[in-house]
């Protein structure tokens, strides 16, 4: 039984490198070989775009199967009826790990995203941000006013609220952007609960921590919160925001909750 | 007028940036960002308009 648990253990630490390992060739691949290929053939910006990020999307959806499958993490997903590509919203949730983007990316593929700048400078990743036509959020300044622009046009967009992993130790907290992009745009939100137990790729964690047990995402889609009417003028606005924010961050924590008690 | 703005009178982030628009419509003077960082209470923000 001992036995069979290290093995477990080294071959989840090893597949977790290679894991990595495929995703940056990955990045490589798609930035030096297909992104050059498409910008040749498809001569549409708005076809190339919608292309690379249908391609993202995939492509994030089989490394999500391929983690399965090495027997890497488990998952599972609630809610997915929920997911209505026609629909504009503004799509948030918590962060607990690095891979959280993965999973979202390809259940949304048609979704725009908010990036870190880091990651929109990483070698392995720029040039997929760039195809896909990310956003980053370099400029706080502007961050706000390009989401919801982004929103206004009809698009869907994901975001995670707390603005980067979650801090384990620390209540998590939402920064009061995500409200405010999507009642600026007047359009739905649609909440996601994540949980991984035990933790794995987490802010406090190197990328080589591997958890004595496989970890598990629970993943939950919830309802949309109805687009909320902000209101003409600026102290109307602000509470519009306020109260979305709360709403939004009740509905995860709660979600997280009841995880928490049915495992 | 040294109420903090932020954890006294709960302005956030986003407060701040329509703030900033708002001064800007009233005085008809911009101050800049990176001044506005600055501001902790409301004798800062006076202080910033006068500045300009």
């Amino acid at each position: 039984m001992r036995l069979m648990k290290s093995l477990d253990h080294a071959w989840r630490l090893l597949a977790t490198a290679l894991g990595f390992t495929v995703f940056g060739i990955g990045g490589l691949i798609m930035g030096l070989l297909i992104f050059p290929l498409m910008f040749v053939f498809i001569g549409d910006v708005e076809l190339r775009k919608f292309t690379a990020r249908r391609l993202v999307g995939r492509a994030f959806g089989a490394f999500w199967r391929m983690m399965y499958i090495l027997r890497i993490l488990d998952y599972e997903i609630k809610g997915r009826e929920r997911i209505d590509p026609g629909r504009c919203q503004l799509i948030v949730a918590n962060h607990p790990t690095l891979i959280d983007v993965v999973l979202l990316i390809s259940l949304f593929p048609r979704a725009n995203c908010v990036i870190k700048k880091a990651v929109t400078e990483n070698i392995f990743m720029r040039s997929v941000v760039r195809a896909a036509d990310y956003i980053s959020n370099s400029a706080p300044e502007e961050l706000l006013e390009s989401c919801a622009a982004y929103l206004e046009a009809g698009g869907s967009l994901i975001l995670f609220p707390e603005g980067t992993r979650s801090q384990q130790g620390q209540g998590m907290n939402f920064k009061p952007g995500a409200a405010a992009a999507a009642a600026r745009a007047g359009v739905e939100v649609l909440p996601i609960a994540i949980e991984c137990k035990p933790l794995f790729l987490s802010k406090e964690l190197p990328w080589y921590y591997v958890p004595d047990e496989r970890p598990v995402f629970k993943v939950s889609i919830l309802t949309a919160i109805p687009a909320v009417d902000q209101g003409a003028d600026l102290s109307t606005a602000r509470q519009a925001r306020h109260e979305l924010n709360s709403m939004i961050f009740r509905r995860i924590c709660d979600e997280l909750t009841s995880m928490e008690f049915s495992d | 007028m040294d109420a903090n703005l932020y954890e006294e009178l709960e302005i956030d982030s986003i407060d701040a940036v329509d703030l900033l628009v708002q001064l800007k419509e009233v005085t008809g003077q911009k101050i800049a960002p990176e001044t506005f960082k600055e501001v902790r209470s409301i004798r800062d923000v006076l202080n910033a308009i006068a500045v300009t």
